[in-house]
């Protein structure tokens, strides 16, 4: 089985970690809906009221799902490294925008 | 007569690096000229006290016209036109990862630029509000002005192309050096090149985001941008943006202007890893310092700290990149030829820009320096001086190797002192106007500003003039100059190994690095250039780019109540449907291959992922950017915009959970459509692509529903929380039709033809980019109908 780079790997091998890659996208498609839900009930309930907490599920529903539907668990370190820093400059926005706000005239 | 044909069609159609990157050149000298006669016009305005040369509206549009065509339309076009004829052959490749995306990215430059042209010819006029564009000033209400929105639209059709572009350089640097070239080895250059797009990457689309909450304002009515203190909203993402984009103006240049200095003073570099470590720290912090475009705003004085703080630290590495620049000519045996003198000039300049930079950093010193002329003469001793005079090296400097003739230096020479010269005299000045306002186009004359304005005058004149010099000597060496060998510097990069001008595909067969040296190497099996390059040119990528202008061009003019303005979108967007059949009609028949063998490929750290996956990687980080502009938008205006209610009130969020999880779901379907690809299973893959399509089709139909409810309740975009997030929800459809759309065409392609080609690894793409709107809704769903 010849890979993108041109080396080759076994198709047993190529073959095992696909459907690897599969079970856990199923598998985190199942966790991902369940926390949703459970998000969801908690907010209906009055449970999840605060802005830190809405914050802090979106943060971690969002890395889940990046992590394992685009494949980040799965590449190289430079995807990885790359992933962490567009996840830094998005905080840095997101953060400049809340705390850089307007306190004085 | 059919040579003369033949000709058109190459430059029309051409994709191959070298000719795109010709097409930039000249284009960005045309607006270089225009942006420059603009200058020269509001400059003979200001030249004398009381003068009514221009009116003040006027005067407003030359200046931000001016502004906007110089950063966006000349210098990164300049440095890009050098870009793409050299990296690529710096690079030991043949062209650039994706040829037709390369001419694509230059057509949409062009056309945003003739957008922004247009609104000069609209009634009522063009653009005025600086080329900050400050809210509230640039809304419909306090720029009435038509052309504005053409302005608005050409702005973001350079975004188009600067992310396309941005994608395709880094898959080119990462994926197409020669095999056994190591990062380290790589010109300075290319280093530059390579941070430059590594900014691009994650500044422009915040400015993508901030231009598609105004266009939301400007054409649908909405009032974002005019909500108590929404001004600094505007604020946080242009210059997010804004900053990065001063070193985007100025690493490539800066780059050059080094590597020039260490091959005319016949010596390598002093400290090159070094300089490359401050390129990248100062790439690094250019995100967190832009609040010192800020310090007046009346944000949180420990929050303006921090920024005064990482502003000062910036200048470190600047300081420690022009010190060793100066310590590389120590000792060499300099040849002071015209490219060498730019490239002194530029580093000379930079050091006043840098030095008067350190100033504004304080925001005691800022609060007197803000807004008067002191700032005016600091970037442009920036962005001009240092960018401008080291990419006029450049064009000097590889002037031989793109025509085979050498200029004629003693003009060349003429032309950088007159040309300095006249720069300090026009710059220098204003750094003594440090009590006149920036923004004024006129002044009195008792406050003796009269005599300094008129030396600048003069200045800019001798310096707008200075460059006449250059083109008729360039342009008489292009035909009259004497021949120019591969090598006339005796410089050590690799265009300088080939011939002058470089053959169609750069190398007659594998380039390769052994120790510090290319060869090339025909290995057996290997493809040879005309083989891997058979067909260069595509209509494509010229009318994809067509048919938007028109469009826009149609809809800016509709907005201003002109005729022929309903037709002239009509043709946009047929020009634009059909050339997008054409595109996907040449892909299925899979008629434009372009792939160099990997295996002679240093492809260190993405060795294992296909290009068009890599550059999908690259696209959706910047996308994420652009997300993140747009729902931190949202949460300003919940803070900050007063009586808006949260999402949960205003929507329905059992009907909001229902989407996301349609449009989770796709995306589940969507990655098992890939691994079924990856696996050579058609059916699985063609059952997982349709369920997909299915569910990300009743996820727009139920957003669209909790959408409708939204209005009939009587919300209405005059909410900016609610004009936010509509344009947050508005922003993730386009996205997911324009991949409704992809997804369609590869189903049909692997019905009728299987996995042919590339298939497998697009519909592995494609996965990604729906796991990447499948992120994104997610982050809407729990923000916005919930916040």
């Amino acid at each position: 089985m010849e890979r993108e780079s041109g080396g080759r790997v076994s198709e047993p091998v190529y073959r095992l970690k696909e459907l690897r890659k599969l079970a856990w996208a199923i598998a985190a498609g199942f966790a991902v809906s369940g926390l949703l839900i459970l998000f969801t009930i908690g907010v209906i309930t009055g449970s999840i009221t605060s802005g830190l907490a809405i914050a802090i599920v979106t943060l971690g529903l969002i890395i889940l799902t990046a992590a394992i539907f685009m494949d980040v668990l799965w590449e190289g370190w430079g995807v990885q490294l790359f992933s962490v820093i567009t996840l830094v400059i998005v905080m840095l926005l997101i953060l400049n925008i809340i705390f850089g706000r307007q306190v004085m005239p | 007569m059919a040579h003369r044909i033949l000709q058109i069609k190459r430059w029309l159609f051409t994709t191959n690096h070298k000719d795109v990157g010709i097409l930039y050149l000249v284009t960005s000298l045309y607006f270089f000229i225009i942006a420059g006669t603009l200058a020269l016009l509001f400059r003979i305005q200001l030249s004398v006290p009381e003068n009514d040369f221009l009116s003040a509206a006027k005067f407003n549009q030359a200046v931000t016209n001016h502004g906007l065509l110089m950063v966006f339309w000349f210098l990164s076009p300049l440095a890009f036109a050098f870009a793409n004829y050299f990296v690529p052959i710096q690079l030991g490749a043949k062209d650039m990862a994706f040829p037709r995306l390369n001419a694509l990215s230059y057509w949409l430059l062009l056309f945003g630029g003739l957008l922004v042209l247009a609104g000069f010819f609209v009634p009522g006029g063009t653009a005025d509000f600086g080329w900050t564009a400050y809210a509230p000033l640039n809304t419909e209400t306090f720029t009435p002005n038509p052309g504005a929105n053409l302005t608005a639209f050409g702005l973001l059709m350079l975004i188009a192309s600067v992310t396309v572009g941005t994608v395709n350089f880094l898959v080119t640097i990462f994926q197409l050096r020669a095999k056994g070239y190591k990062f380290l080895g790589l010109p300075m250059f290319t280093w530059g090149i390579f941070f430059t797009v590594l900014m691009m990457l994650w500044a422009f689309p915040s400015l993508q985001a901030a231009l598609t909450l105004l266009a939301v304002d400007r054409i649908l009515g909405a009032t974002i941008f005019e909500a108590p203190k929404a001004g600094l909203i505007w604020d946080h993402l242009f210059w997010f943006f804004g900053h990065p984009e001063v070193y985007i103006v100025l690493f490539p240049g800066l780059a050059l202007a080094l590597d020039m200095i260490s091959v005319f003073s016949r010596r390598p570099l002093f400290g090159r890893k070094v300089m490359i470590g401050a390129l990248a720290a100062a790439a690094a912090l250019s995100f967190g310092v832009y609040a010192h475009h800020m310090f007046m705003t009346g944000i949180d004085l420990s929050y303006l700290k921090i920024h005064m703080l990482t502003t000062e630290l910036i200048s470190v590495p600047f300081g420690i990149i022009t010190i060793l620049a100066i310590i590389s000519m120590l000792g060499g045996a300099i040849r002071l030829t015209t490219p060498m003198l730019f490239a002194i000039g530029s580093i000379a300049v930079f050091i006043i820009g840098g030095f008067s930079g350190v100033f504004n950093s304080n925001p005691v010193l800022d609060i007197a320096n803000r807004g008067s002329y002191w700032v005016v003469a600091h970037f442009h001793y920036v962005m001009v001086g240092a960018a401008l005079f080291a990419l006029l090296g450049g064009l000097y400097y590889w002037f031989p190797k793109m025509t085979g003739r050498m200029y004629n230096e003693t003009l060349g020479k003429i032309h950088f002192i007159i040309s300095f010269i006249g720069f300090n005299l026009l710059y220098f000045p204003m750094f003594f106007l440090i009590d006149m306002p920036r923004r004024i186009f006129t002044y009195p004359e008792w406050t003796g500003w009269g005599p300094l304005n008129f030396m600048a005058t003069i200045g800019g004149f001798i310096f707008g003039l200075s460059h006449l010099i250059m083109f008729a000597n360039l342009l008489y060496s292009l035909r009259h100059g004497p021949l120019a060998d591969k090598n006339p510097w005796g410089a050590w990069s690799y265009e300088w190994m080939i011939d002058s001008p470089p053959s169609e595909f750069n190398f007659e067969g594998i380039p390769i690095v052994q120790g510090n040296r290319l060869t090339i190497a025909m290995a057996d099996g290997a493809v040879t250039s005309m083989e891997s390059h058979g067909n260069h040119l595509s209509p494509w990528p010229l009318l994809i780019s067509l048919g938007p202008f028109l469009f826009l061009l149609g809809l800016g003019l509709w907005i201003a109540e002109a005729v022929f303005s309903l037709p002239l979108m009509l043709v946009g967007a047929i020009v634009f449907l059909y050339a997008v059949y054409g595109w996907f009609r040449d892909d299925f028949h899979e008629r434009f291959k372009f792939e160099e063998p990997p295996e002679y490929k240093e492809r260190w750290p993405f060795t294992n992922i296909h290009r068009v996956k890599l550059g999908m990687y690259f696209f959706l980080l910047g996308d994420a950017v652009f997300f993140a502009g747009l729902l931190g938008t949202y949460v300003f205006m919940r803070l900050e915009a007063g009586n808006t209610l949260p999402g949960l009130i205003t929507h329905n969020i059992l009907l909001g959970l229902l989407a996301v999880l349609l449009m989770l779901w796709s995306s589940v379907f969507m990655y098992v459509a890939a691994r079924a690809a990856k696996l050579g299973n058609k059916t699985l893959a063609l059952a997982g692509i349709s369920l997909s399509i299915i569910l990300a089709l009743s996820y727009l139909v139920v957003t669209g529903f909790d959408w409708l409810a939204v209005f009939s309740a009587g919300f209405t975009l005059s909410d900016p929380a609610i004009a936010s997030s509509a344009t947050t929800a508005l922003s993730h459809a386009i996205h997911l039709i324009a991949g409704l759309a992809v997804a369609a065409y590869l189903a049909l392609k692997v019905w009728i033809r299987g996995f042919t080609g590339h298939v497998p690894e697009t519909i592995d793409s494609l996965s990604l980019y729906w796991a990447f709107l499948a992120v994104v809704s997610i982050a809407i769903f729990t923000i916005t109908y919930v916040f």
